[in-house]
């Protein structure tokens, strides 16, 4: 893993330039992903039973605690704050979505009949939205390879941190 | 390298229970637009599938040509789109009653559209697409109206370019 700002060069700005993309997209698409979930969980538990993976019981556990996932995760990489770890939490939530979608897909649920009563769930469960899904997981997998770039809170605190070790703040002054 | 990736890992697990618990304590405090935190067992079973709607009367066809050739006055057109597309556009003297397939119409608005019939013909029209006219057509008839029929194309077939706009009733 290279560290947050110690590339250098041309190549370094490249990547830096790549991961701040990945960064911003992947931030801003969990954090309006999550808006409607927090707004409207009733709606959000419909969408996760119409996959029929989980049982109801665990349903709404999942419904409360998944949003704010992806909305804390979403708002950390848009800093640049903990970018690794939010990409991390971020690719297995991709994981699971897209596990999600090929069991829902290996069931053969039959989605064209309108007969769902979530419609936009139903709609999801295809390989449209697995490609989806596997595009930002090679974002996510981007950020947890390449660390936050300059342009970040982690390449700010680290070169904090630096300044501190290297002009020895923190031990006492010789009068 | 090794305890770098530990320590992430360890920072992602402790960022998943903070985000977690924030999420738990959000729901506990907006009271009822919150969820329980288990459903009963079944709790969703009936709704996230709905009944695939079915024809058993199955109503007669007819050509929006046809039904403008007929006595206006010995018609009822029903619109059985939603009500923003019935006042975006409708056909002139139909009244409106949208079809639904989770609530088929209930007592009181078949009572009323029999009533506002009389012993006209009622001629239902709909979307094609989601064929909501030839539903409703058939549920009317189930629920023993007779003189029902749907038109072939639907709404838009029978107001061809005459269309009457205007706020829903």
């Amino acid at each position: 893993m290279t560290g947050a700002g110690s590339r250098t060069g041309a190549g370094g700005w490249i990547v830096d330039s790549v991961t701040l993309v990945a960064r911003l997209a992947l931030g801003a698409m969990f954090i309006y992903a999550s808006w409607f979930k927090i707004v409207d969980p009733y709606t959000f538990a419909i969408n996760i039973a119409t996959y029929q993976i989980l049982p109801d019981c665990l349903v709404n556990v999942l419904t409360i605690t998944l949003p704010w996932l992806e909305l804390v995760t979403g708002v950390l990489l848009i800093a640049g704050a903990f970018s690794r770890e939010a990409s991390l939490t971020i690719g297995a939530m991709l994981v699971m979505f897209i596990v999600a979608i090929l069991i829902a897909m290996s069931k053969d649920l039959e989605i064209s009949c309108g007969c769902f009563a979530s419609e936009a769930a139903a709609a999801d469960i295809g390989w449209p939205k697995v490609i989806e899904d596997a595009v930002m997981l090679a974002g996510a997998g981007w950020i947890v390879v390449a660390g936050s770039g300059r342009l970040s809170i982690d390449a700010m605190m680290k070169s904090w941190s630096a300044g501190r070790v290297k002009h020895g703040k923190g031990e006492k002054k010789k009068p | 390298m090794k305890s770098t990736a530990v320590k992430v890992l360890l920072r992602t697990l402790a960022l998943t229970v903070v985000s977690s618990g924030a999420a738990l304590g959000f729901n506990a405090v907006r009271g009822e637009a919150g969820l329980a935190l288990v459903a009963e067992d079944g709790f969703y079973d009936n709704k996230v599938f709905v009944p695939c709607p079915e024809v058993l009367v199955e109503p007669e066809a007819v050509t929006p040509a046809r039904v403008l050739k007929w006595n206006p006055e010995s018609l009822l057109v029903v619109d059985a789109r939603d009500e923003e597309e019935f006042g975006a556009a409708h056909h002139e003297g139909a009244v409106s009653l949208t079809h639904s397939v989770l609530f088929p119409p209930d007592e009181e608005e078949l009572k009323a559209l029999v009533g506002r019939a009389g012993d006209r013909t009622i001629v239902v029209c709909g979307d094609p697409e989601y064929e909501s006219g030839r539903l409703l057509a058939s549920e009317l008839m189930e629920a023993g109206l007779e003189q029902v029929y749907f038109v072939e194309g639907g709404c838009a077939a029978l107001m061809g370019g005459e269309m009457c706009t205007g706020p829903a009733r």
